[in-house]
């Protein structure tokens, strides 16, 4: 079962003692001595697991949202290519830190055949391996899908087109659920491509500009809107760009 | 909301009003006052520092001050408030990194250090920087009858033989820093100390009661993420 309360940092969250053996922490969540605290403010999750298959009890961790972006390992980013070398790219992601992309690691690529990215690409990526203090490691191979880069239908890749936007972590990572509302209603009245990344970029892309527009608007306006609100702002959006 | 003064030794604070975020080039920002003394703070990083300036074990804070007339800063004023920072944060979490902190004192009707420096906590909080615990800024001015006032206002700064201002960790009241001026007696200075350490737990909560607004706010647009 899913429990939320919201924590500020120095907040004690659980004792040694009682945890010991039985529960994970995850971020946002340090060890001070005897106790575990807080080190972010936001809602402290706890979920319970069934200990007899992992042997853990509960896991706990602390969703934040911030607008500078924490690299975890296997969340979908959208990068920006900032410096290209011989192997590699260097992408930016938001993060403390750049993010370094494998020339090779693209589904099917070879040293011959590869993707030529340029300064300002958008590129959609899985991060491989974060580290604390050093860059991150991108990767656009696909863990289950393995559609080559060429053929264009490759999960991860180049983010041609389109128009990106930049908003919340908090708020990115809730378009991605499957009943969110914004992305759905949009989808009821226009066909439109989205991909989100978890760094909080969003990039859209539809058959005219004045759909990516609306499209782009709706999305920034969403994030401050209680979702009754947010489906007569479409509608209204929609009205505006048919009459 | 303001609180009814207190008669006997020790004066208490005036209404605080804290607004989180809202500066669009930042990754974090707080405005915040003790009546009608009022701070912004604004907040980039963690981010790569220059190869001159990084630190392979831990993050580099640097303050910047903006007052316009000085209005009681100076560079080592800055330095305290750095190193008080410093301790707060939690730099290894994020080695050859930066975390830029800009302060800029609005308007000043006394306390002017103590609404700064919680605006810049606040604006901390609102960043997601990791931070090793909770702690609230609150000035105190000694006055000629040995009266100590919390969160004084000009008027009564200038009147005062002294002021500190202190930075207290909640909830086991340690000082983190003092920021002392003007001559007080050891004892007058003591019980300004522990006044700091009663009011700055109302700091504190009210910092809570303003993320946690801004945090049901999210949740209530955005569904349970």
């Amino acid at each position: 079962p899913k429990m939320a309360k919201t924590v500020m940092p120095g907040d004690v969250v659980a004792t040694m003692q009682e945890s010991r053996s039985k529960r994970m922490f995850g971020c946002g969540i340090s060890q001070d001595g005897e106790n575990l605290v807080a080190i972010r403010a936001g809602q402290l999750r706890t979920v319970g697991e069934n200990q007899s298959k992992t042997g853990i009890e509960m896991r706990m961790w602390i969703d934040s949202n911030t607008k500078r972006y924490v690299p975890v390992d296997e969340d979908l980013v959208i990068g920006i290519v900032v410096d290209k070398r011989t192997e590699d790219y260097r992408l930016d992601v938001r993060g403390p830190s750049y993010g370094v992309l494998s020339a090779l690691s693209f589904e099917g690529a070879t040293k011959r055949n590869k993707p030529k990215l340029e300064i300002g690409s958008l590129v959609y990526c899985r991060v491989s391996n974060s580290y604390r203090d050093a860059e991150s490691e991108l990767s656009c191979l696909s863990l289950t899908y393995k559609k080559g880069w060429m053929t264009g239908q490759a999960v991860f890749g180049e983010l041609e087109g389109g128009h990106m936007i930049e908003t919340s972590i908090g708020y990115a990572r809730s378009l991605l659920l499957p009943e969110n509302v914004v992305v759905n209603c949009l989808g009821r009245h226009l066909a439109y491509e989205i991909a989100v990344g978890c760094n909080g970029r969003i990039w859209i892309k539809s058959d005219s500009v004045a759909k990516t527009i609306l499209i782009a608007n709706a999305i920034r306006n969403a994030e401050f809107l209680d979702p009754s609100r947010t489906e007569s702002m479409i509608e209204q959006l929609i009205k505006h760009l048919q009459g | 909301c303001r609180s009814p003064n207190r008669s006997g030794g020790h004066v208490r604070m005036r209404g605080m009003a804290c607004e989180a975020g809202g500066l669009g080039g930042c990754d974090g920002a707080a405005r915040l006052s003790h009546g009608g003394t009022t701070s912004i703070a604004g907040i980039v990083g963690p981010r790569e520092a220059k190869a001159s300036s990084r630190d392979s074990d831990e993050s580099r804070v640097v303050v910047h001050v903006s007052a316009q007339g000085g209005g009681g800063w100076r560079r080592d004023t800055e330095e305290v408030v750095r190193q008080t920072l410093e301790a707060l944060i939690m730099r290894s979490y994020n080695p050859m990194c930066v975390i830029d902190v800009t302060i800029q004192p609005l308007s000043d009707d006394g306390s002017s250090m103590a609404a700064s420096i919680n605006a810049a906590i606040a604006a901390l909080i609102d960043a997601g920087v990791p931070l090793r615990f909770a702690a609230a800024a609150v000035c105190c001015a000694v006055m000629e009858d040995g009266t100590i006032v919390s969160d004084p206002s000009r008027e009564q700064e200038t009147k005062a033989v002294g002021t500190c201002t202190f930075v207290v960790r909640i909830p086991n009241e340690e000082i983190v820093s003092s920021i002392p001026s003007g001559f007080v007696q050891e004892k007058s200075y003591l019980a300004a100390m522990e006044a700091a350490c009663s009011e700055a737990h109302i700091v504190s909560a009210f910092l809570r009661m303003a993320m946690e607004q801004k945090i049901s706010r999210e949740r209530q647009c955005w569904g349970d993420v």
